[in-house]
């Protein structure tokens, strides 16, 4: 039989279940033996010891010794006790071996790999394969097309949206309103889910996914809200065995567990418990960043890259895509996987640990307006580097090579020369199909390939994103902090190079961060960008393209002090006409929509402008934008939804220390029922923000009665502010910003 | 809030006026108190006439708590070479709790012996405790390894400092095994001190570290404890 390999999951008893989607649309589900092994290294005498403890222990199905690569830089291979376990007694057999070696003497390996994973590997399958397979006399899959391929063929998916309304609140978390509304609509197709009463609609829902049959269902909130808020009102009703919503013929369950909170990169998230369903597909959008950034054609590029079920995926951070691409090499080439992670960093001396923990080189910007400036851009810098110069876990600071003659700039650490590194070897195929996306889009001829090559190309891009600062993560399986310093140190070197070529090619840097320069000289044009580039990648031997010329660009100074500039604060027109906007207001995910399309607006009208002396006439016509979004919001005629400030909740509610705005809501959609997190985002709007009452001082979007109910004044402050940020350079202030708009031909005050 | 040096520097120059700190500390308070870890190495370059003080620092941290600011920060007020300074500490970070328990445990001796280290510091050992989530059994096997590879320090002479973020739980587990093995308690946040060698305890809540008005009954303190016990 041919079809694609659809998911793979655990099933009953020592079983994974392979769910197949035929060529010719059905589904089969198929169960195949599997037990997960697991790895101890130790003393030779202990190793014995535990062998003979184990081979008492029922749940240890299978014992031997092998010989395995227990680290990354390994050349030979350790004695090892292999231990094959019943599949859900893993933990019972770890806990058992850590209590007899003392909690120390053992290092246990290949513990925590999910098992559909481990499945996949052993297999060396992945999902949305297209593979023929054979059910008898034991499973067999043959291969039908290549991990490698970029012009793959998928099954036609059928896509649902399904959305769940209370009477009540929806979102609080005891779910005690009942459902008021489903909405339910199939590739496109609304279908109705009435009934006279709740069991009815629930009934009518199951009935309306097995008839459709869809393979996708897509969810907004679906985590957190819709599933298990059906599956407790089908509990209260008393049907939750009929609440079944995947192919399989197993109900939804309630599910006890809470989410979890965890900081990347200085912010903290929040990730509500997953709801998976059998045989078919949940995503819930709000849930899934992939989804969000590259929509499903990103989404299954990037399941079949890192070889991981769709539905897991979905809901994986970037820096877990990642984790998941190094375990696939790493069993693939025989080497453990440590559960606990104790590789410490090299004692060295502070003094060079100054040197070595830096970020990437950065020129502080010259603030105020630009004219002919162009941007240049390193592609893929870090993932290059890492390639170029062998930049790995067990490739820097090399046991084997001390006397090295690739050393990293600055730092002097040494780099192996023997091997190569297992970070450029799991970054070869990840460029490459970039590289293969980027050219298909731009030669395809239709606008529905040039889509899904985009897409699939930025899910990748994604995943290179993150494989440099995963060298530095405290919790990656693999990391290791002086291969992240040395990506940073090659960085710094070559953006130095460039900007010395920039400079003595007649250019100013206007700019430069990790792997961007803006570069300026008079009547500049883009063959002269080129020809740059060409110079700095005949030096460097690294990919560097131009971005674009600028119109104009402006870089706006730090508002409490206008002689300190802001690192990639900025905004611009390219000479096509393109805006280029960073770190203003109106790319922060904090700012309420109005105030980011009034300051778009702005720049808008800006970017008309050729010149400064334009640019200045623009900034008048410019204002009375500015004007008509205040009297818009004095009038109130603005809706709630584009006054909402997004805010994700620094601490759990109640034990932040300040009544500060995101506190107060917080609060608020507490004693209303709701759950919330640490890392959980919140809307809210400004309701009085003077009042000396705190409860009146914002509301949660979900709370609102009265839709118009905001502090207006607020609001025009903040306004100015948005205005003030981009306008500084020239002058205007909040309060000459005001004044020209709001109290026309009133002169600024002076301040004393 | 930080504490300005120079009044910490009082009490270090009674135990460490004449020779290398010999004694465990233990400074607890909160993170942005601590400032010992950046004084200590500072000290010893302040006498020129006795370079042989200048001794290896190893210093292993794991709240981020090296801040080599600080040190250029406190070496404006004196005549030293900070880059010096930042040589003689050889440092090593631990980013989890195992790699912190595998810095103590199986890699601190080595480096002692490598670097020729005479002092010790250790940073952030109980907030990574802490966030480990160790299930008992494991947590109490740990602490006695790590306790066992401690307790060295007190009983060959060796100066050691380590860092403790306060806990107000009398029966926190980490902070009761730690407390047995150092020689003095500096409760920054509380102004206490708590002197322990020999034997014998004394325990003053009205001393101020960080007071110069306080210096008579600091005497007193150390008196008690026959001059030189703590030296």
């Amino acid at each position: 039989m041919k079809g694609w390999l659809f998911d793979v999951y655990p099933g009953d008893g020592d079983q994974i279940t392979v769910c197949v989607k035929t060529v010719d649309g059905d589904i089969k589900f198929f169960n195949d033996d599997y037990s997960p092994a697991i790895y101890v290294y130790g003393g030779r005498k202990d190793l014995k010891t535990l062998k003979a403890i184990l081979e008492e222990d029922e749940n240890a199905k299978k014992l031997s010794f092998e010989r395995r690569r227990v680290k990354l830089g390994d050349s030979n291979r350790s004695k090892v006790l292999k231990v094959v376990c019943k599949m859900d007694k893993i933990f019972h057999i770890v806990q058992k071996i850590e209590k007899s070696g003392d909690y120390h003497n053992y290092e246990l390996y290949n513990v925590d790999i999910p098992q559909a994973q481990d499945y996949l590997h052993e297999n060396d399958l992945f999902p949305l394969e297209k593979i023929k397979i054979s059910a008898l006399p034991k499973i067999k899959f043959e291969p039908l097309e290549s991990a490698k391929s970029v012009r793959y063929d998928l099954p036609p998916l059928k896509i649902a949206n399904l959305s769940v309304k209370a009477k009540r609140l929806s979102g609080e978390k005891r779910f005690r309103g009942p459902i008021e509304k489903i909405n339910l609509s199939v590739d496109g197709k609304d279908i109705s889910i009435e009934g006279a009463n709740e069991t009815e609609r629930i009934i009518k829902l199951v009935k309306a996914i097995r008839k459709s049959d869809p393979d996708i269902i897509l969810t907004e909130g679906g985590d957190s809200w819709d599933l298990p808020y059906l599956a407790k009102r089908a509990k209260l009703n008393e049907i939750s065995n009929r609440l079944i919503l995947g192919r399989e013929p197993r109900p939804l369950r309630e599910r006890r567990s809470e989410g979890t909170s965890y900081f990347s990169y200085g912010r903290i998230y929040y990730k509500p418990p997953p709801h998976y369903l059998k045989g078919r597909i949940h995503v819930d959008v709000q849930n899934s960043f992939i989804y969000q950034k590259c929509g499903l054609q990103g989404l299954i590029e990037l399941s079949r890259m890192t070889r991981t079920p769709l539905q897991k995926t979905a809901r994986s951070s970037i820096g877990s895509a990642m984790t998941n691409l190094q375990l696939y090499w790493v069993q693939r080439n025989g080497i453990l996987i440590p559960w606990k992670k104790s590789e410490t960093e090299n004692f060295k001396s502070s003094l060079k640990l100054l040197e070595a923990d830096r970020g990437g080189f950065i020129y502080e910007p010259g603030t105020g307006f630009h004219k002919d400036v162009g941007e240049i851009d390193f592609a893929s810098f870090y993932p290059t580097l890492m390639k170029k110069h062998n930049l790995s876990p067990e490739t820097v600071l090399c046991d084997c090579c001390p006397e090295s003659k690739e050393k990293v700039p600055d730092l002097g650490y040494n780099i192996c020369e023997e091997r190569r590194g297992f970070i450029p070897q799991v970054l070869d195929p990840v460029l490459e199909k970039r590289r293969k996306y980027k050219k298909l889009a731009a030669e395809t001829r239709t606008e529905e390939g040039e889509d899904t090559y985009k897409k699939r190309q930025k899910a990748l891009k994604w995943i290179l994103v993150t494989c440099f600062g995963y060298l530095g993560y405290r919790n990656a399986k693999f990391g290791k902090i002086e291969a992240h310093e040395s990506v940073t140190s090659f960085a710094r070197k070559n953006l130095r190079k460039g900007a010395k070529i920039a400079e003595e090619e007649g250019f100013e840097i206007i700019h430069g961060i990790v792997d961007s320069l803006w570069v300026k000289k008079p009547k500049l044009n883009i063959s002269e960008l080129n020809s740059l580039c060409r110079k700095i990648k005949k030096e460097t031997k690294l990919p560097i393209s131009p971005e674009g010329k600028y119109r104009w660009i402006v870089f706006p100074p730090s508002k409490e002090n206008i002689r300190i500039p802001v690192v990639n604060r900025y905004y611009g027109v390219f000479e096509t006409g393109e805006l280029r906007m960073r770190g203003i207001a109106a790319r922060r995910s904090d700012t309420p929509k109005v105030l980011a399309e009034a300051q778009k607006g702005v720049i808008g009208k800006l970017s008309e402008a050729n010149d400064r002396g334009e640019f200045e006439e623009k900034i008048r016509e410019a204002l009375k934008l500015v004007e008509s979004y205040a009297n818009r919001i004095r009038k109130k005629t603005i809706r709630a939804e584009k006054l909402a400030i997004g805010r994700k909740l620094s601490r759990d509610p109640g034990s932040y220390k300040k009544n500060v705005k995101s506190a107060i809501a917080a609060e608020q959609l507490e004693e209303a029922g709701f759950e919330l997190h640490a890392g959980q985002r919140i809307r809210y709007v400004v309701t009085n923000a003077d009042a000396k009452n705190s409860h009146h001082r914002v509301r949660p979007v979900q709370l609102l009665k009265r839709k118009k109910k905001y502090d207006s004044r607020w609001y025009v402050e903040k306004l100015l502010e948005t205005v003030e940020e981009i306008l500084l350079p020239f002058n205007y202030t909040k309060d000459k910003i005001k004044s020209e708009i709001l109290e026309k031909g009133k002169q600024e005050k002076l301040k004393p | 809030m930080k504490k300005a040096p120079w009044r910490q520097l009082e009490i270090l120059d009674d135990m460490t006026s004449d020779s290398i700190l010999r004694d465990t500390i233990l400074e607890r308070g909160e993170i942005t108190t601590f400032d010992l870890p950046h004084i200590l190495p500072i000290k010893y370059f302040l006498n020129p006439e006795r370079p042989e003080l200048k001794v290896q620092f190893l210093w292993i941290d794991g709240d981020n708590s090296f801040d080599p600011y600080r040190i250029f920060q406190i070496t404006d007020n004196y005549e030293i070479e900070t880059e010096a300074i930042l040589k003689g500490i050889q440092i090593s970070r631990a980013f989890t709790y195992h790699q912190m328990f595998s810095l103590i445990v199986e890699k601190m001796w080595s480096a002692v012996r490598e670097s020729g280290a005479k002092i010790v510091i250790v940073t952030g050992l109980p907030s990574l405790f802490a966030e480990s989530k160790l299930r008992e059994g494991e947590a109490l096997k740990h602490l006695d390894a790590i306790q066992e590879k401690l307790e060295i320090f007190r009983n060959e002479n060796k100066g050691l400092l380590l860092t403790a973020k306060l806990c107000n739980d009398p029966g926190n587990v980490i902070q009761s095994k730690l407390e047995t093995i150092f020689d003095l308690i500096l409760d920054v946040e509380k102004n206490r001190v708590r002197i322990q060698k020999g034997g014998e305890s004394f325990d003053r809540s009205t001393f101020k570290i960080n007071s110069g008005k306080h210096k008579t009954e600091r005497t007193k303190v150390l008196e008690k404890f026959d001059g030189g016990t703590i030296s």
